[in-house]
């Protein structure tokens, strides 16, 4: 079609589109922010290290869950590949964890290529159910496998070398890797949010039809967001085998875990920057207290507020706090 | 050759419950287009309600089944109204939040109100076996499988025969042109969750005697639904009750021919098989 | 001029039914060719399978010269085959830019290009003013343009517009009409499915008709709408004037004669300015009609004009956005659908909606679900085993197994079961064979005979109104006519609503 004189005057045809600098500014200011929790809460690292390990992993989860819109609860067995994975390397191999994340990252981006190419026809709650039945028969394998992974009994992670000089199974250090990876992870959305593919995901999950006939392949997308996300995702499940140092399959691979990924975007928004961050925020703080008064390990205010925000908070509470300032 | 019949008549046994389970599952599939992940929760919640009365009530076990049924039915009617209708219109992962909410919330209540330590249920009969020719067979089982077959095949009439049945299947079917025939739908909605749920609490209680009974236990049971419900074709009740059989003879002869720690992975490998090549189950066309 | 698209021997079949029937379709650049045709004739399966959104059954498809018949829809996009979608598909949850720049990046990788590309298609649209708002805050005339500039912004060779105007008001109309011509001018060839024949009539160079999945005519604009099949296809036959056969049991009343005397006590169906919407494409804006006691009265108007609507906002399937439904003293716009059918309101649904995996005599128990009409369960059966006795033989049959006139008979059996006192039928001959559409019309003109009211919708206008009572003409949710049957089948007007002409 020939061009005719270009006329962008409305200013609404500028805020159309998410300005790019503008967010990642958000982002560093976030991220700025936490990097103090270390300082200001000495007392509570634990607690901060789970808080932001498991943003990050819901932000990866996020990846494919919320932009892509494909719902997946058997995310923990990235979590468990990135673990064991790092793990058996540094104990049977005696390669450095680093390297071992590494590996790990690449056996995730592996399987999820597999795992995609094989289920993203299914649609709807079939994809759902597909990603449960290879998570928990990944779980069985991996318990009943020890020769490879130690079986039931689990791995225990005594030594390690120093990263850069620190002290790997320190608290704060963890922290901030911690949060080096949710940056990533909050990053890698940032631009999933603005660029070409981030918007091909997004046309993809509001509606695959339309999306095809502008010209997206949705099988291809589907699969290349969920290689990244199970790529960041693995990365998450290393330093988590390293911050609990000892783990067994029936933990790593849980659908438990899987489920608490997937809750933690959702409660706070999913397809959104901070969404994961406030859902883990809330859900791991939660829970804290929770335990605080009721001993043994408790989902319960996991069930409640996901109950509460799917009746009264669609898209999430991260979206009601932007609709209040809004107002 | 005993032993294989040994095995086969233990999978059957256990495979009918399975088949209960799965027939709720998909009615509730069929009618309102919900995947239930609470499922076995609800099993989880027949269990400690069988408990309960057994223990305060010191009556038989299977005794008590009918106000299991119907503490489960209540319950299922009571959490369909407050927390399913409000989103009956909502897109579809909605109702799989919701229902994993629900089953988060009802397993950890059943922890606070019962605690961590596995239950077992102890009555004259929990060991006694009788025979016919070299098999045996557990008087508990025995039982239980005798209550499902009537169960089932009550429900094979009241979906079959009764206006009520037809009501259920005509919603399922096509809801709008259930309305058109004055049948209130929403009614219905209500009615087949309250079912599925009494029938999941139903087989908590005839699996009580050959389980521990544990808050955490729920989401297995959920799988076995969901695998029982893919192998029949979802929302396909007749199919409910092959795939349930199927299930429990192939974990029953996995686990004595292969392997009992991989029990389980045959009946998810078969069910990410059907998944994948034949989406409506294996006993049904498809639905369209 | 050089050729865009050519189809050979296309055909699309689901199940047994022969939804495009070996259709040769030609277009050559540049031009503007309008696809017609009456309800289920094929025309947005076609649409679907020239876009790759189906699978063809058998035939070819070829785009400017080069085979495309298994080449998936994306690809199409990227060699230049833009649509829209009748059902509406925005991506509601992105901006208005954000949709069209999905699009703009296909041609423009670079993102200030993209950007640019999608502002100038915004501007050209005239949709600057709401780039920034989400997409599912738009109007149907929004979303309606929306469809249009993001099948834009693949700068397609060729571009199908399935239904851009239907549901827009008369100034929205006209701008999306002149918006057409634009991008024709700019150079995209188009073909185009509209049921406003007006807008088709005006706009196009060339005009192809479908019905019942086959190309039955092709034309000028002029040559089109004076081809005698076409004609037929969209107003009926006129066989079956004098087939019409006595009443066997109550004494025939010539139809056109007014029955309200001899039923005076029933009660009375009313419409008064019924408004109702889909979400926030509003298909009726202004319906008031009346339906009296023992009348026949049929709902006439062209595709999307509204018929399907009104009688599902009277079955309460739809809610009514303003005005009221009155039938006797009840207002049926508070209650829900199976109170309405409990008032002995029943409404045999558009492409029968049985229950499929149920017996035909489960279909008809079904019909009979309510309290009020269980008693007299074994009397409401025989008397339509007596009507339908094909229906007693297939008792036992599966709903599905039978063919689409005894379908279409089980449907009316089950809405009788009910004993309603108004019958409402939505296009009962659609899709069937000319010798069950007589006995369809026969049927029919028993029931009313029966002393049941019926308010009847249908495309079949010429058989329609020769066994109404009255009827009323309904366009874009408007009533636009109302008159004795006989009288309208004569009258210009019907023909204009339904032809354009």
């Amino acid at each position: 079609m020939p061009q005719t004189p270009l006329s962008v005057s409305h200013p609404a045809v500028r805020r159309g589109v998410n300005a790019g600098p503008w967010s990642l500014g958000w982002v560093l200011v976030v991220l700025a922010v936490l990097a103090f929790y270390p300082v200001v809460f000495r007392n509570f690292l634990t607690l901060g290290v789970t808080i932001v390990l498991f943003a990050g992993m819901a932000t990866a989860w996020d990846v494919l869950g919320g932009w892509t819109g494909q719902l997946s609860l058997g995310h923990a067995v990235f979590v468990g590949i990135g673990a064991y994975t790092m793990a058996l390397l540094v104990l049977r191999a005696g390669v450095a964890p680093w390297w071992g994340a590494m590996a790990g990252v690449g056996a995730s981006v592996v399987v999820a290529a597999m795992w995609g190419a094989v289920t993203f026809r299914l649609r709807g709650p079939y994809f759902a159910l597909a990603s449960i039945a290879v998570a928990e028969m990944t779980r069985i394998v991996a318990n009943n496998w020890a020769s490879l992974t130690g079986g039931a009994e689990g791995v225990s992670l005594p030594s390690l070398p120093r990263f850069l000089g620190l002290d790997l199974f320190s608290r704060r250090v963890e922290f901030y890797i911690a949060l080096v990876l949710l940056g990533l992870a909050v990053v890698a959305a940032s631009w999933l949010q603005r660029s070409r593919f981030g918007y091909h995901l997004q046309a993809i999950r509001e509606d695959e039809d339309a999306a095809m006939a502008v010209g997206i392949n949705p099988t291809r997308d589907k699969v290349l967001a969920f290689l990244a996300s199970a790529a960041l995702t693995s990365l998450g499940g290393s330093l988590y085998g390293i911050f609990l140092g000892f783990f067994e399959p029936r933990g790593m691979f849980s659908l438990d875990l899987s489920v608490q990924l997937a809750l933690m975007a959702y409660i706070g928004g999913v397809g959104t920057l901070f969404g994961p961050l406030v859902g883990a925020g809330l859900l791991v703080g939660g829970s804290e207290v929770l335990r605080i008064y009721f001993p043994g390990k408790s989902l319960f205010v996991y069930g409640l507020l996901i109950i509460l925000v799917v009746l009264f908070a669609p898209d999430g509470l991260g979206t009601v706090v932007r609709r209040v300032r809004r107002v | 050759m005993v032993e294989f019949i040994q095995i086969v008549v233990n999978g059957i046994f256990t495979g009918g419950v399975y088949a209960i389970i799965g027939i709720g599952l998909s009615l509730i599939f069929g009618v309102m287009r919900i995947v239930n992940f609470a499922h076995g929760v609800f099993l989880v919640v027949g269990m400690f309600t069988t408990l309960f009365f057994f223990e305060r009530l010191h009556v038989d076990p299977f005794l008590v089944i009918p106000l299991v049924v119907l503490v489960g039915g209540l319950l299922g009617v009571i959490v369909e109204r407050s927390l399913l209708e409000p989103i009956a219109r909502a897109p579809e992962h909605a109702s799989i939040l919701m229902t994993v909410g629900i089953g988060l919330v009802l397993s950890n209540v059943l922890l606070f109100t019962f605690g961590d330590a596995p239950q077992i249920i102890n009555t004259r009969y929990s060991t006694s076996t009788w025979h016919l020719g070299p098999i045996t067979f557990s008087t508990a089982l025995t039982i239980s499988f005798f209550l499902t077959v009537v169960v089932i095949s009550g429900l094979a009439l009241l979906l079959g025969r009764t206006d009520l049945g037809r009501a259920i299947r005509a919603a399922a079917q096509n809801a709008d042109a259930a309305e058109l025939q004055g049948i209130n739908t929403r009614r219905v909605r209500s009615l087949v969750f309250g079912m599925g749920f009494a029938l999941a609490a139903l087989a908590g209680a005839l699996l009580l005697p050959q389980l521990f009974a544990h808050p955490s236990i729920g989401p297995t049971y959920t799988l076995k639904a969901f695998i029982v419900t893919v192998l029949g074709g979802m929302g396909n009740v007749a199919g409910a009750i092959g795939g349930g059989l199927l299930l429990g003879i192939t974990e029953s002869l996995g686990a004595a021919y292969v392997s009992s720690s991989y029990r389980d992975v045959f009946g998810l490998a078969a069910f990410l098989l059907v998944l994948l090549l034949r989406p409506a189950g294996l006993f049904g066309r498809s639905r369209t | 001029m050089s050729e865009v698209l050519r189809t050979e021997q296309l055909r699309k079949l689901f199940g047994g039914l022969v939804a495009v029937n070996d259709v040769e379709f030609a277009v050559a650049e540049g031009e503007i060719v309008g696809l017609i045709g009456p309800n289920g004739a094929g025309k947005t399966t076609f649409f679907n399978l020239v876009s790759g959104a189906m699978r063809v059954s058998s035939g070819r498809i070829f785009f400017q010269g080069r085979e495309i018949t298994h080449a998936p829809a994306y690809q199409r996009a990227e060699l230049g085959i833009g649509r829209t979608f009748q059902i509406m598909k925005p991506f509601p949850r992105l901006t208005v830019m954000e949709n069209l720049l999905v699009g703009a990046y296909l041609r423009h990788p670079n993102r200030h290009a993209a950007v640019r590309w999608a502002a100038e298609v915004i501007e050209m649209m005239g949709l600057a003013e709401f780039a920034s708002a989400s997409a599912r805050s738009l109007t149907t005339a929004g979303r309606k343009r929306l469809e249009v500039a993001r099948a834009l912004t693949l700068s397609p060779t060729l571009l199908l517009l399935d239904e851009v105007v239907a549901g827009l008001n008369p100034v929205e109309a006209e701008g999306t009409v002149e918006l057409i011509r634009r991008i024709r001018d700019r150079g995209a060839t188009i073909i185009m499915v509209e049921h406003i024949m007006r807008v088709i009539m005006g706009l196009s160079d060339r005009i192809v008709v479908l019905a019942s999945g086959s190309n039955i005519a092709e034309g000028t604009p002029q040559q089109v709408a004076t081809n005698p099949d076409v004609i037929t296809a969209y107003l009926g036959t006129h066989e079956g004037r004098d087939a019409r056969p006595q009443a066997t049991w109550s004494p025939g009343t010539p139809a056109g004669e007014n029955h309200s005397a001899r039923e005076d006590t029933g009660p009375t169906l009313a419409l008064r300015r019924v408004q109702a919407a889909y979400g926030d494409v509003q298909v009726l804006w202004d319906v008031s009609l009346e339906v009296r006691p023992g009348e026949l009265v049929a709902l006439i108007g062209a595709n999307g004009a509204g018929k399907t609507t009104t009688l599902r906002t009277v079955a309460r399937l739809l809610r009514v956005r303003d005005g009221e439904v009155q039938f006797g003293t009840n207002r049926l716009d508070q209650m829900s659908s199976h109170d309405v059918v409990n008032l002995g309101v029943a409404m045999v649904p558009e492409g029968r909606q049985l229950f499929n995996q149920m017996t035909v005599e489960e279909n008809l128990l079904t019909g009979s679900s309510l309290a009020r009409t269980r008693t007299l369960r074994r009397t409401n059966l025989d008397r339509v085993y007596t009507l339908f006795p094909l229906l007693r033989e297939r008792r036992r049959q599966e709903a599905s197994t039978l063919s689409g006139g005894e379908q279409q008979m089980l449907a009316i059996g089950r809405g009788l079961m009910s004993a309603p006192r108004l019958l409402m039928l939505d296009e009962p001959s659609l899709g069937l064979a000319p010798t069950i559409v007589e006995e369809v019309f026969r049927v029919v003109q028993d029931i009313r005979r029966e002393g049941i009211t019926v308010l009847l919708v249908e495309q079949n206008v010429q058989q329609a109104l020769r066994i109404a009572d009255r009827a009323y003409v309904i366009e874009s949710g408007r009533i636009v006519l109302e008159g004795p049957g006989p009288e309208l089948l004569q009258s210009a007007e019907v023909r204009r609503a339904y032809l354009g002409i």
